[in-house]
């Protein structure tokens, strides 16, 4: 016991930098697995009421609105598109084992700013915007007319998904780069091809998906 | 005046070098592995018994375990200690598992680097 405790404390301990950015280097495998399918559900209940779609990696729209098991599916299947192509990657990469429950693990935790994303997109004012804005460019009847405080809501909502969804790409990444250990140019050059696949893997998927809806 | 002048200088000279001493004195608790000089690894020239004094001289390499940081080296103890367990290891040290894992294959290419160099100087 007091052995573990003075390991620790060699390893020092993470500040919440480390906890936002670098969480991986703590939590990985079954505990990170359970984190991030909660984050995905509650992602997913949550898009649903502001109908605020995953239809992609790294796609976030505010649109139709569809069945809650649409929503939950579509961060299931972003989840898996990313896990599997950056697991084939890894394997192409790294010359030694990983675990793949590692991976997945953390990719679904590294969803976890969808959470963020699909509750600032129940801002009211961002929802009246978003409505004009889609009834305008579909030129379906008269335009809406918005208010300032609806723009001064847009604003900020805006912001915070772009935040997060670089956040929640520096979390992949961390993801990717730690269970595959994997790094330098090496490790950057294959997530990007990664994620380009994955994003048009994910893409065909999720419109079959609406389709199949 | 110049004569204090050439005491104070004496004085700061024999104060630092009494600090290089024991600077010098506390390194002598790690055991370098590099030369300061080119950074090529270091071989054991003298041993020496602390209890009659006896010295033996010669050209012996360190184990290639030495070559390690000594971070490295207290991980190698600690995961003998944990029976090979990386999961042991990732519980002990408060980390995930590929965070051990990462570590691991650190020092087993640092390993293998040294056994290269070892061989190459034997060559």
């Amino acid at each position: 016991m007091t052995e573990a405790r003075t390991a620790r404390e060699r390893a020092g301990r993470p500040g919440i930098g480390q906890w936002l950015f670098d969480p991986f280097v703590y939590v990985a495998g079954g505990r990170s697995l359970i984190i991030g399918i909660v984050a995905i559900v509650i992602a997913g209940y949550l898009g649903s009421l502001s109908r605020t779609h995953f239809d992609g990696v790294l796609d976030m729209h505010t649109g139709l609105g569809m069945p809650t098991w649409v929503f939950l599916l579509e961060g299931i299947v972003d989840w898996l598109s990313l896990g599997l192509v950056l697991f084939i990657a890894g394997k192409l990469v790294r010359k030694t084992s990983f675990r793949a429950r590692d991976l997945f693990g953390t990719q679904a935790m590294a969803r976890w700013p969808t959470v963020l994303i699909a509750a600032v997109a129940l801002a009211p004012g961002y929802q009246r915007f978003v409505w004009a804005l889609a009834r305008q460019l579909a030129r379906a009847g008269p335009p809406v007319a918005l208010s300032a405080g609806d723009i001064a809501s847009f604003v900020p909502a805006m912001l915070v998904i772009v935040l997060a969804l670089i956040w929640m790409v520096v979390l992949m990444y961390r993801s990717y780069s730690i269970c595959c250990n994997v790094r330098g140019l090496a490790a950057a050059v294959s997530f990007v091809i990664g994620l380009l696949v994955a994003e048009a893997g994910s893409k065909l998927a999720v419109i079959a998906l609406l389709r199949a809806a | 005046m110049n004569q204090v002048v050439d005491k104070v200088q004496h004085w700061i000279y024999d104060n630092k070098v009494a600090i290089d001493m024991s600077k010098q004195e506390r390194r002598l608790q790690i055991l370098p592995t590099a030369c300061p000089s080119c950074g090529a690894q270091l071989v054991v020239e003298r041993l020496v018994c602390p209890e009659c004094g006896t010295s033996v001289q010669g050209s012996y390499s360190l184990p290639v375990l030495c070559g390690l940081s000594r971070s490295d080296q207290e991980f190698v103890v600690e995961f003998v200690k944990a029976s090979g367990s990386l999961k042991e290891m990732a519980r002990l040290l408060g980390v995930s598992y590929p965070t051990v894992r990462s570590r691991l294959d650190e020092i087993i290419a640092a390993i293998e680097r040294g056994a290269a160099e070892k061989g190459s100087c034997s060559d």
